[in-house]
């Protein structure tokens, strides 16, 4: 297969292009390459096997092993690589690549660095002349490339898990990975005891992020280029998006049917969203402090007209994923620590987190917006910078962290002691956790806080009724609900319409009684086993007349709620309709 | 978002770092690594490079981390800190080793503190690193 890849580009590039056979097609091609420019510059230099396995401090066979390509290459260490490369007097260089970069790859033999006209000839740039004076020496050049192929191996990673929205968990999970490692991988321990990875594991990550792994023998010249090094020159497109692999999609237009100015704003939006390969984070930060933004005028925040400008719905997880990015890289600066711009205020501060909070991307924002909050206590930002923030960590949390440190709080006590929070802020903190397993327990236990807590009266009602509303509870999750509200205070039943199960005097019959709070009364239906229902009706405002249009909805509402809760099941069958349309039929 | 690195003259004349290195004799190995590590903070998002890489010292001065073979280098830097100058540069204040824990020169972070107030007094007491 890979002779006949490699005879023909066609053959390659539709090798590439199918997701199955990328990865193994890669892997082949860089064991074939690492072989071949390995022996290539060992000749080049008019080193024998044996000369090279000296300078290395290793021995022949080793070299042998690498120049033939055995084991695969998969347990070849990048210490290994690193010393031949500073036998060879080249530069090591581990970086991650676009599957379609390979139909373009070229190498040939790196000079040696008397040679590099890159290193022989000054720079016009003063960065690069400095550099490129101190990597005449041999020993300051080898140590700068032992740094730099670690560092800018684990930036890349970085980058690319920043731009694919994957937290450390997700990535090491789907790189089949302990996280421990790719922990490592993204911070390389330096000093007496310095990295060293095997290339297997660093396939499993390339793979993960939909990359493919390259490893170069360059001329030291090409570390003058990477001074350039930018978060920008780090991305890679996925392969879908690779304009090498794939013809990509044209360029969404505004959307026809929204206002002039949101129409405006998608036309400077989406080209800075579309165009991927430069993140153009400046135009970011002009537009949260209100600048270029066409004449939207001032009655709204520019965060508005920004989170506006995203395309339509169908594009819109791509689009977010491109803009949490934008602000991740905004928001690694501490720009509530030390400004970003020169007139930053807080109108720009709130904006940024409003604009997060505008947008769904844990993967992406929960990192960086946690940073930020653990940073309130030295910060200490006005009340609407922190309102903002809370609201974008509502949209962006991840894992335990918030629930602990946020919610909880402010759930048990309607205060939080860093942030403007009361507990109904807490719930909808609660409800935001998308990830991790269920939150059902916590949800109990946090409207059993609130109802501990609260007198009952109407605004307490109205607002319970919301939360319960906005908790969308399954029909599978309703009756926990119920079973775990029968200890809670009258009224909040009540408020919730939960049936109760009441025992006579006696205490040996049992009657079931569901209370539903209407704007002019309440209504209560109790069953007795055996028994048809009974009904009442209190009315809240006197000489009013009760005459509700829809029996039937109450009724079947009514049944749900018994038949959903196990312990009143067998009342179901008693709850005739019959009953509720004589009810309803007569005037009270 | 660019950031550009400076150093700071000591009483307008000498590069504090340049000094530094000479002073206390940094290996080759060690200047490569703070000249990549620098290059790097310079040119990365602070998202993306090296996490950890810079620590507060409880006023405006951080401290990189650089281990070293059998120390470490521990620079001191600060944002800015001129209003004039952009508020995402860089400026190096002091040089810096740790070993077991104890800085040397000793005064290391008095001496950062005390060239950054200087800087905001003379701001033109430093040049491009």
């Amino acid at each position: 297969m890979e002779e006949e890849i490699l005879r023909s580009s066609e053959a390659l590039l539709e090798a590439l292009r199918d997701q199955d056979r990328r990865c193994e097609v890669a892997t082949s091609l860089l064991v074939t390459s690492i072989s071949s420019h390995v022996q290539e510059t060992r000749k080049n230099r008019g080193l024998t096997q044996t000369e090279l396995a000296e300078l290395t401090g290793t021995r022949q066979p080793k070299i042998s092993e690498i120049e033939n390509g055995e084991s695969g290459g998969v347990n070849w260490e990048t210490s290994t690589l690193l010393g031949l490369a500073h036998a060879l007097q080249v530069r090591l260089k581990i970086s991650l690549e676009t599957f379609g970069s390979l139909s373009i790859y070229s190498w040939a033999p790196p000079p040696l660095p008397e040679a590099d006209p890159s290193l022989q000839v000054p720079s016009d740039s003063s960065d690069a002349e400095r550099l490129r004076a101190q990597l005449q020496n041999r020993e300051f050049r080898e140590a700068y490339v032992e740094t730099a192929v670690y560092a800018d191996l684990a930036a890349q990673v970085q980058a690319l898990r920043r731009q694919r929205g994957l937290t450390q968990n997700e990535l090491s999970s789907r790189a089949k990975l302990p996280q421990k490692t790719l922990s490592n991988v993204e911070n390389p321990i330096d000093g007496p005891s310095a990295a060293n990875w095997v290339l297997g594991t660093l396939l499993k990550i390339a793979t993960a992020l939909d990359v493919r792994l390259q490893v170069d023998f360059l001329p030291y010249g090409t570390l003058l280029a990477d001074l350039m090094l930018t978060s920008d020159t780090l991305r890679r497109p996925e392969p879908r998006y690779d304009p090498l692999l794939f013809i990509q999609p044209s360029m969404p237009v505004p959307d026809a049917k929204a206002p002039e100015r949101t129409r405006w704003m998608q036309e400077l939006v989406i080209p800075w969203l579309y165009q991927d390969s430069h993140l153009a984070i400046d135009q970011l930060v002009r537009w949260l402090q209100g600048k270029d933004l066409p004449p939207v005028g001032y009655e709204e925040e520019p965060y508005r007209w920004i989170l506006r400008g995203i395309p339509s719905q169908l594009q819109r997880p791509h689009f977010d994923t491109r803009l949490a990015e934008r602000l991740a890289v905004i928001l690694s600066y501490a720009p509530d620590e030390a400004h970003v711009v020169s007139d930053q205020d807080d109108d720009f501060l709130s904006g940024l987190y409003w604009t997060c909070a505008g947008v769904n991307c844990p993967g992406i924002l929960a990192e960086p917006l946690w940073d930020a909050y653990k940073r309130l206590r030295v910060t200490r930002p006005s009340g609407p910078v922190r309102d903002a923030l809370q609201a974008a960590i509502v949209h962006n949390q991840f894992g335990d962290k918030a629930f602990k440190e946020i919610w909880k709080p402010m759930i048990e006590t309607g205060r939080h002691h860093l942030l403007r929070g009361s507990e109904v802020l807490g719930y909808e903190g609660l409800l935001a956790i998308r990830t991790g397993p269920s939150r059902m327990d916590d949800i109990l236990w946090a409207l059993a806080e609130v109802v501990r807590r609260w007198d009952g009266d109407e605004e307490d009602i109205s607002t319970l009724r919301r939360l319960l509303k906005r908790t969308e509870l399954t029909r599978s999750e309703s009756p926990h609900l119920w079973k775990r509200a029968q200890n809670w205070p009258a009224w909040a039943r009540h408020a919730l319409s939960i049936p109760e199960i009441v025992r006579d005097e006696q205490g040996d019959q049992h009657r079931i009684v569901v209370t539903v709070e209407l704007s002019l009364g309440q209504l209560q239906a109790s069953w007795q086993l055996g028994e048809p229902a009974e009904f009442q009706w209190n009315e809240r405002i006197e000489h009013t007349t009760f005459a509700p249009s829809r029996p039937r909805a109450f009724y079947n509402a009514v049944l749900d709620k018994i038949r959903d809760y196990e312990p009143m099941a067998a009342y179901a069958a008693y709850a005739h309709p019959m009953a509720f349309q004589a009810f309803f039929s007569s005037p009270v | 978002m660019n950031r550009e690195i400076w150093e700071y003259l000591i009483h307008g004349k000498d590069p504090v770092i340049a000094k530094w290195l000479d002073d206390f004799d940094i290996s080759i190995r060690d200047r490569a690594k703070l000249e990549f590590t620098l290059s790097r903070l310079r040119s990365l998002d602070p998202g993306i490079s090296v996490p950890k890489l810079l620590a507060p010292l409880g006023g405006k001065v951080l401290k990189l981390r650089l281990r070293c073979e059998n120390r470490e280098l521990r620079p001191m830097l600060c944002r800015g800190p001129e209003p004039a100058c952009p508020p995402l540069d860089y400026t190096l204040l002091q040089g810096a080793i740790e070993i077991g824990g104890h800085l040397r020169p000793n005064n290391a972070e008095e001496s950062a503190e005390k060239h950054r107030e200087e800087l905001l007094r003379n701001p033109t007491w430093k040049k491009k690193f």
